[in-house]
C-alpha cells in the first residue's frame, strides 16, 4: 500500500519536474518558441495550401499582369498574371520537402559510412574517410552546381546533388561518437558475450551518435532549404511551373526596382523559413547537447 | 592431444601436460600451448604473453594469478579472441575443441557467450549506459540462445534471482548508474550465467568492489560454479582470495606461467622463490604491526624483458644459470609444474609464513 503511494507520488514528482523543466527552458529561450511557431505556421501553410490559397499557383491571367498587393491579390502578380500569395504558400511545400529528402538521404548515405568506418578503423576507415574528404574538398554550392550539370537540371537532381555533397558531414559525426565509446569496457563486454559486430554498431553505437546527429540535421534543414533555392535561382534545380522561391526570385530578378513584390515576397519566405528553422535548431542543440554551445 | 614430452626441450615453455601425463583432450576444456600475444609498436614490441601454458580441466575453478602487466588479462582475451588490434596472436588455444588463434572471427563469435563468457574488472563500466539491465540482459540472451524476446526476459529474471538481486523485476526497468558496483557485478554475472556457458573466465571480478562486497561475490561465484558445474577461469591478483575459491592455481610472471598445482599444496609450499615471495607480501591481519613484505624491484618492462627467467633479477635465489637460460616447465609431484632453475626444498622449507597463509 504504502510503497504503492511512494510510487504513484515518484513518478508525479518526475512528470513535474520534466514539465517544469520543459517550462523553465522555454521561459529562457524565446527565441526557441518563436522559432518553433514561425516553423509550424509554415508548416501548416504548407499543408493547407491549397485550403488556403485564393488562386492555383500555376494559373495564367494577363488581366492581372503585375498588379501590386492589394485586396485582389495580397502580395500582388507576377508578370503572367499568378497570384504570389498562392506561389509563396505553394512553395513551402516545396523548400519543406527539400529539406527533408535532402537531410535524410544525406543521414542515410552518411551514417552508416559513418558507422562502418568508425567500428572497424585501420584502413577501411582510412579508405571511406578519404572518399568522404573527396567531397568536402569542393566549395559547398560548386560540386551540387556540377552534380546537376551533369545530371540534367530539375529540382530531383539538385536534391540529389545536395545530399552527395552533404554527407560527409554525417559520416564524419558518427564516425567521432562511434570511436569514442569504441575503446569502452561494454563495447568489450558485448563482444565477449557474442555480440556480433552489426548488432553493436547497431544497438550501442548508433543510439550513442543519434544526439548529434540530430543536432546537426536541424541546423543544416535551413542550410539545404538555402542551397535548393540558390541553385533554383541560378537556374539549375527547379523548372518552371513549380512553385519554388528560388526560382520565383530569379524569374522576376529584372523587374526588381519597378515591381519590388514579385522579388521580395519569395525572398522574405525563404529568410522568415532559414530562420525559423535556424532558431529551433539553436533550441535543439541547447536542451541536447549544452556543451556545444 | 597425444602424449607431449615432460623432458626439458630446452625451449621456452615447451608444451608439457600439468597434470596426468596421459591426460585425454576431453578432460581439458579449455588447452592454451606456449601462447605469445605480442603488440607490435613503431619503436618497441610489447610482448605482453610469452610462451603461456595452461590446461583448465571440465569442472575446475583454475586461479590465474600476477602481478599487473604479467599478460593475466591478455591471455584471457585471447581465449575468446578478442586481443585488440594490433596485437599478434600465435600459438595455441583449444577452447572446447575450438582452436581460436587464427579462427575467424566470425567462428570465434559463436564461442563467446555460449561456450565462454567473461566476467570483467570493473562492472560500472562494462554496461551500456544508456540502456536498462533488462534491455542488456535479454539482447544478450536472445543473441546467444536464439530465443524469443518473451523467454528470454523469463530466463533474465530467473539469472537475476540466482544472484540474488533483490526485486529482480524492478532491477530488471533499472539503469546500471542507479545499481551499486556489487549489484552491478551480480548482473553480470547473471549475464554470463543466462547464456549457459561451459566456461567462465572472471577477469579480477572484485577488484573493483568494496571489501565486504567483494566476499560475496567470490562466495556466489564459488556456488555457483559449484551449482552448474561451471569451469572458470578465475584471474585475480589478490591471494587472499584465491585460497576460498580454487581448486587449481598457476602463477604468471612476465607473460609466463611460473609454477601451477593444487591451491592447498601452492600456498602451503611454494616452490618457485616468485610464489614464495607473492605469499610473503599478502599483508595479514592480526600480526602485529609489522613491516609490509614487498618484492624488490620492479616488474619488468615488456618491451625489453630480462633474458633467461624473467624473474632473476628480483629472486632471491637466482643463480647464474638464471641470467641466461629460461628455464623449462617441467612436472614435480602431486600434479604440479614449475619453471624454475632453482626451486625452494618442498615441505616445511619457509615454514612459519607460509603456515599461516595455508590456513
Amino acid at each position: 500500500m504504502t510503497a504503492e503511494v511512494v510510487n504513484v507520488a515518484v513518478s508525479a514528482a518526475r512528470k513535474v519536474t520534466t514539465t517544469v523543466r520543459l517550462l523553465h527552458f522555454t521561459k529562457h529561450n524565446v527565441l526557441f518558441v518563436v522559432g518553433c511557431s514561425l516553423f509550424l505556421a509554415i508548416v501548416l501553410a504548407a499543408i493547407f495550401a491549397p485550403l488556403i490559397a485564393p488562386y492555383d499557383p500555376t494559373a495564367i491571367n494577363f488581366l492581372d499582369k503585375l498588379m501590386p498587393p492589394g485586396r485582389q491579390h495580397l502580395m500582388g502578380a507576377n508578370d503572367l498574371g499568378q497570384d504570389i500569395f498562392s506561389q509563396v504558400l505553394y512553395g513551402a511545400r516545396t523548400s519543406l520537402m527539400v529539406g527533408v529528402v535532402v537531410i535524410s538521404l544525406a543521414m542515410a548515405i552518411g551514417v552508416p559510412i559513418g558507422l562502418v568506418a568508425g567500428y572497424f578503423g585501420g584502413h577501411l576507415d582510412t579508405a571511406l574517410m578519404r572518399i568522404s574528404d573527396v567531397f568536402l574538398a569542393f566549395p559547398p554550392l560548386l560540386l551540387p552546381i556540377a552534380i546537376t550539370a551533369a545530371l540534367g537540371t530539375g529540382l530531383f537532381n539538385a536534391m540529389m546533388a545536395l545530399a552527395v555533397s552533404w554527407f560527409p558531414w554525417y559520416s564524419r559525426i558518427v564516425r567521432g561518437a562511434v570511436m569514442r565509446i569504441n575503446n569502452e569496457l561494454y563495447i568489450s563486454a558485448a563482444r565477449a558475450m557474442g555480440v556480433g559486430s552489426v548488432r553493436i554498431m547497431l544497438r550501442h553505437a548508433l543510439p550513442n551518435s543519434l544526439t548529434p546527429i540530430i543536432v546537426q540535421g536541424s541546423m543544416d534543414f535551413g542550410y539545404a532549404i538555402l542551397a535548393a533555392a540558390s541553385l533554383s535561382f541560378i537556374g539549375i534545380g527547379a523548372q518552371p511551373p513549380t512553385p519554388e522561391w528560388g526560382l520565383m526570385a530569379a524569374l522576376s530578378r529584372t523587374r526588381f526596382i519597378d515591381n519590388w513584390w514579385t522579388v521580395t515576397f519569395p525572398g522574405l519566405a525563404i529568410f522568415v523559413t532559414v530562420l525559423a528553422v535556424n532558431l529551433v535548431g539553436d533550441g535543439i542543440r541547447d536542451t541536447l547537447d549544452p556543451k556545444q554551445q | 592431444m597425444g602424449v607431449a614430452t615432460t623432458a626439458p626441450t630446452g625451449q621456452p615453455g615447451g608444451v608439457f601436460v600439468p597434470q596426468a601425463g596421459n591426460a585425454v583432450m576431453t578432460d581439458n576444456l579449455l588447452e592454451i600451448r606456449d601462447l605469445h600475444v605480442e603488440f607490435p609498436g613503431l619503436e618497441r614490441t610489447v610482448k605482453a604473453v610469452r610462451g603461456c601454458t595452461l590446461f583448465v580441466a571440465k569442472g575446475e575453478v583454475m586461479g590465474l594469478v600476477g602481478e599487473s602487466g604479467s599478460g593475466k588479462s591478455i591471455t584471457a582475451l585471447a581465449c575468446l579472441g578478442l586481443v585488440p588490434p594490433p596485437g599478434r596472436v600465435t600459438g595455441s588455444i583449444r577452447l572446447d575443441g575450438h582452436e581460436v588463434v587464427g579462427a575467424l572471427d566470425a567462428d570465434n563469435e559463436r564461442l563467446r557467450g555460449g561456450v565462454a563468457a567473461m566476467i570483467f574488472q570493473n562492472p560500472g563500466k562494462a554496461l551500456n549506459p544508456f540502456f536498462t539491465i533488462g534491455r542488456q540482459l535479454t539482447d544478450v540472451i536472445v543473441n546467444v540462445r536464439r530465443i524469443q524476446q518473451a523467454a528470454a526476459r523469463g530466463i533474465a529474471i530467473a539469472a537475476l534471482t540466482e544472484v540474488r538481486i533483490a526485486d529482480p523485476d524492478r532491477a530488471m526497468h533499472k539503469y546500471p548508474h542507479q545499481l551499486s558496483g556489487g549489484q552491478l557485478q551480480r548482473v553480470m554475472i547473471a549475464m554470463a550465467l543466462a547464456c549457459k556457458p561451459k566456461l567462465v573466465i572472471a577477469d579480477e571480478p572484485t577488484t573493483a568492489l568494496d571489501v565486504t562486497i567483494q566476499a560475496q561475490v567470490i562466495v556466489l561465484l564459488r556456488d555457483l560454479a559449484r551449482e552448474h558445474g561451471l569451469t572458470v577461469l578465475f584471474i585475480t591478483h589478490d591471494l587472499g582470495v584465491v585460497g576460498s575459491v580454487c581448486d587449481r592455481l598457476a602463477v604468471m610472471y612476465a607473460g609466463r606461467v611460473m609454477e601451477s598445482g593444487s591451491v592447498d599444496g601452492l600456498l602451503a609450499s611454494p616452490a618457485h622463490p616468485y610464489t614464495a615471495s607473492l605469499l610473503r607480501a599478502v599483508p595479514m591481519l592480526g600480526r602485529g604491526r609489522t613491516e609490509l613484505m614487498q618484492i624488490p624491484g620492479t616488474v619488468p618492462n615488456m618491451a625489453a624483458p630480462p633474458p633467461g627467467c624473467a624473474f632473476h633479477p628480483r629472486c632471491p635465489s637466482a643463480g647464474p644459470s638464471c641470467a641466461s637460460e629460461v628455464p623449462a616447465m617441467r612436472e614435480t609431484n602431486g600434479g604440479r609444474s614449475i619453471a624454475c632453475h632453482h626451486p625452494l626444498p618442498a615441505p616445511a622449507g619457509s615454514s612459519e609464513d607460509v603456515g599461516t597463509l595455508a590456513s
